[in-house]
């Protein structure tokens, strides 16, 4: 009979886990979400001004001020005192053209959960939002995670000078304000979309790996199963990647989960303050960015909508990190 | 009349049934010791006593009657019974000085505040042999022993009538375990305590007991006065613990092994002769070896910690040199050098013919696979993420020993069975293992580059007498057939009396005494060597 490897071991942890497993199906969910819409399977025609704007939730019915501030406005030309605009003919043409061909007519009065200010339907753009901020986040935590698990084994293994560089280098990059440092790398690249926003993230955010990694090479590496593979011959790249990574990699997985949501919540604020993903792409983030106006006159769904998702997602994220932490943290002896 | 009763005693954990109905007496005055190897219910035994058990997981059941009452024990725990455990350094809090500790009890118990408690403080510290002004010092300031006297003082504190003592000086030194029992008995006769002592080791309980208990897996194998215990054990077990510590009177071929006994097997007479004829090729030279450990003192002083001073000796093939010495004697940095596990400061190590530690990393790799080591912890040294099969391949693939993965899963199987494991062990995890069968895994991945030196770095003292002598079996089969030479390190004295065949006396990092094992033994010439010698317990008498 085969025993129980260590992997298969937490797994039937995690599965005891109610709530740990619970959110691993959420988070699977999204990430499914994530593909369709990558793939063109979901929500690829989130562009098109299906409604009218800011069309209201189905729930909720046609807004009908929006539709008698509309009357009212087709009765103005009526009353300007018998002259005729000069330019009406013209402009109608031009809004003609630039709505598409149905105009008005064509366009629903209500969408599933909403429009945004051109019509376009918010449950569509929160679906294709989805895949963006979660891929930025999966990127840029496994970028982070890499340059901080390798830099981090590196300097906790070597020690000596290459401990004494990664640390200055640790350091420089930790003592600048994290929103200023991110902000200015993204001054500094002027590129907007999915895989810089990703990059900044990224090649910022690996200072608390590589804090953590580096502890735990400290402990392991003076273990005896690490001397032991030593006096058998195993050279330090064998010593640091096949015999302490496994060991250490609980701290790995749990800081990359962490990161996720650190990154997704990070995309939104890069967005919204303008440094994230261009006009032409759709994030939480951006949707969050349109939402302050929108609140003014009333118009609290993309905002319910992003937030919605978003706070499920991290939610569900930050639980299954935890689950994952219980059942992975080795308490074999 | 008995002071302390226990009844039917039962304790059981959620899986395991931990003790299973003991009973036994402490008489008033008495002194009783209850011994048994690791997982015979010993401690959990005097915790229950103590009612120091946790509630949600522990099921007690028994009565236990403290002068004839019944439940009274957990209540006068601290004033009357005062429990002294194996560790002192995690049993003191190491933020505050241990005056305030011993103190603390005194206030607690007693109400004695200012002048009066500094004075009864210093008489307390006095009583075990700490100058009075070492109250005003912090744990880690103290030594493993100075500590231990801190929580005897800090147990009298309160005048008990029952000392418990769990494995006091498991953790010492043998010398300074020699101090502390000299120190108990003192005490105990001045105070007229009565005294519950738990112990693994049956020679300690020769001079410190009146008498004995014997558990195993939670029962009771054997209790009777010490004289009958030693004198004419009834119990198989029983005999077997006293038969399978290494003797140092003589030196069977073979220890013999519980199974031995509950089998009722003949065990096997002859004895073994040690010792060099002279004329042994010699496997490994070490001259003037020395280590020292350097530690930043202010801003640009360092301070020169000498681990290893200037240590000659050699090895000859086939034979063992045992290294004995207490904690912080250098025996570890000296096998840690050989195996270039440390940078020396000096010296030489002359490994047919080329100097060992001058070596380039990559030139050493050959020498690598002719010297291995087996360290002490069987808990620590197997990589927990890798199945037996992994451990054992591993080094046969980085010295290309074996054509193929099939290959070297056959010499793992031959090698497993060798040790004595089963062949399904290969595709276990080293968790699943007890510490003896982790240790013959390590002996295995050793094995598996045919080394011609195989150091083992105190390999057997973290086990239990009786998977001791199992492995000292197996090491001594392994040397048989394949004339290994050992490096046998250990701070037992009758283990490397059994295993050696010339020994070094290590004490701070200097080699004090060298000879052949049978003559050092006989007569030790330098005054530390006859120290340890007199500090073997079961010996003094």
């Amino acid at each position: 009979m085969r025993e129980q490897g260590v992997w298969s071991l937490a797994w039937s942890r995690l599965r005891r886990d109610r709530v740990g497993f619970v959110s691993l199906f959420v988070v699977l969910a999204y990430i499914a979400v994530m593909l369709a819409a990558a793939a063109g399977w979901l929500a690829h025609d989130w562009t098109e001004q299906r409604g009218v704007s800011y069309a209201p939730p189905a729930f909720m019915g046609p807004d009908l001020s929006a539709a008698a501030g509309l009357q009212r406005e087709q009765r103005g030309p009526v009353e300007d005192y018998g002259i005729p605009d000069p330019l009406a003919p013209d402009l109608a043409e031009i809004a003609k053209g630039l709505s598409g061909v149905g105009g008005n007519e064509a366009r629903s009065p209500t969408l599933a959960f909403g429009g945004d200010k051109w019509g376009r339907d918010v449950l569509k753009k929160t679906l294709k939002g989805a895949e963006v901020s979660l891929f930025v986040g999966l990127a840029a935590a496994a970028l982070a995670t890499l340059l901080g698990t390798v830099l981090g084994a590196l300097a906790g293994f070597r020690g000596g000078w290459v401990d004494d560089f990664f640390n200055w280098l640790y350091s420089v990059f930790t003592s600048i304000p994290y929103l200023l440092l991110v902000l200015a790398v993204a001054a500094v690249v002027n590129q907007k979309g999915v895989l810089t926003v990703s990059l900044i993230l990224g090649l910022t955010g690996w200072t608390g790996i590589f804090r953590l990694v580096r502890a735990e090479y400290l402990k392991h590496k003076v273990r005896e199963y690490v001397l032991a593979a030593d006096v058998i011959g195993a050279s330090p790249a064998r010593r640091m990647f096949v015999h302490i990574l496994p060991n250490v990699s609980h701290v790995v997985l749990v800081q990359l989960s962490l990161h996720v949501v650190l990154f997704i919540k990070s995309e939104v604020i890069l967005t919204f303050l303008g440094f994230g993903v261009g006009v032409e792409t759709v994030s939480w983030g951006s949707m969050l960015a349109e939402a302050g106006s929108e609140l003014l006159l009333g118009k609290w769904w993309q905002i319910t909508a992003a937030t919605a998702a978003m706070a499920l997602l991290v939610t569900a994220f930050s639980l299954f990190t935890d689950a994952m932490r219980d059942a992975l943290d080795p308490r074999l002896k | 009349m008995s002071l302390l009763e226990v009844r039917e005693l039962t304790v059981g954990f959620p899986g395991v049934q931990a003790v299973r109905g003991i009973s036994f007496d402490v008489p008033a005055r008495g002194s009783v010791a209850l011994v048994g190897e690791s997982g015979s219910g010993k401690s959990v035994t005097a915790l229950s006593i103590m009612g120091l058990l946790p509630k949600e997981t522990a099921s007690v059941r028994g009565q236990v009657y403290y002068g004839d009452e019944l439940g009274k024990a957990a209540r006068v725990r601290g004033s009357e019974i005062a429990m002294i455990f194996q560790e002192p350094m995690s049993s003191l809090n190491p933020v505050f000085t241990v005056g305030f500790q011993i103190g603390e009890v005194l206030r607690r118990h007693t109400g004695l505040a200012g002048r009066a408690l500094r004075e009864r403080v210093s008489g307390l510290l006095e009583e075990v042999g700490l100058p009075p002004a070492r109250a005003g010092a912090y744990p880690f300031q103290l030594s493993g022993g100075q500590q231990q006297r801190v929580m005897i003082a800090m147990a009298l504190a309160c005048e008990p009538k029952l000392l418990i003592a769990d494995e006091p000086t498991t953790a010492l030194d043998v010398t300074v375990q020699r101090q502390i029992l000299d120190l108990i008995a003192r005490l105990r006769e001045a105070h007229e305590m009565a005294m519950l002592f738990i112990t693994h080791d049956l020679g300690l309980v020769a001079e410190i007991a009146e008498h004995v208990v014997v558990m195993r897996e939670g029962q009771i194998r054997e209790q009777g006065p010490a004289a009958t215990i030693f004198g004419a054990p009834a119990d198989p077990y029983t005999r077997a613990l006293l038969a399978c510590r290494p003797p140092l009177e003589r030196r069977p071929m073979r220890l013999p092994v519980i199974d031995d006994f509950i089998n009722q097997k003949k065990p096997e007479t002859g004895e073994r002769s040690r010792g060099l004829r002279g004329d042994e090729p010699t496997v490994l030279e070490a001259r003037g070896l020395a280590k020292s450990f350097y530690f930043r003192e202010g801003l640009f002083r360092k301070r020169e910690v000498p681990a290893v001073k200037g240590a000659t000796f050699r090895i000859a093939r086939g034979k063992t040199l045992g290294v004995v010495g207490e904690s912080g004697s250098g025996k570890t940095t000296l096998a840690w050098l050989l195996v270039r596990l440390h940078q020396p400061s000096a010296g030489e190590v002359r490994f047919d013919g080329a100097d060992l530690l001058s070596l380039e990393p990559a030139a050493a790799m050959p020498y690598k696979r002719r010297i291995q080591i087996v360290f002490q912890n069987p808990y620590a040294s197997l990589n927990p993420r890798f199945t037996v099969g992994q451990i054992l391949a591993e080094p046969m693939r980085i010295h290309g020993i074996g054509t193929g993965a099939a290959e070297r899963r056959s010499r793992s199987l031959d090698l497993l069975a060798r040790v004595g494991l089963p062949a399904e062990s290969l595709d276990k995890y080293p968790h699943e293992f007890s510490g003896g069968q982790r240790q013959r895994i390590a002996i295995a991945r050793a094995l598996t580059l045919r080394p011609e030196l195989l150091i083992l770095d105190e390999a057997v003292s973290a086990l239990d007498v009786s998977v001791q002598a199992q492995l000292l079996n197996l090491l001594q089969d392994l040397q048989d057939e394949y004339r290994m030479s050992y490096l046998f390190i250990s701070h037992d004295l009758a283990v490397v009396k059994y295993m050696a065949d010339e020994v070094l006396v290590m004490k701070d990092g200097e080699v004090v005494e060298a000879g052949a094992s049978d003559e050092l033994f006989a007569r030790p010439r330098h005054p530390y060597t006859q120290a340890l010698l007199a500090a073997i317990p079961g010996r003094a008498q």
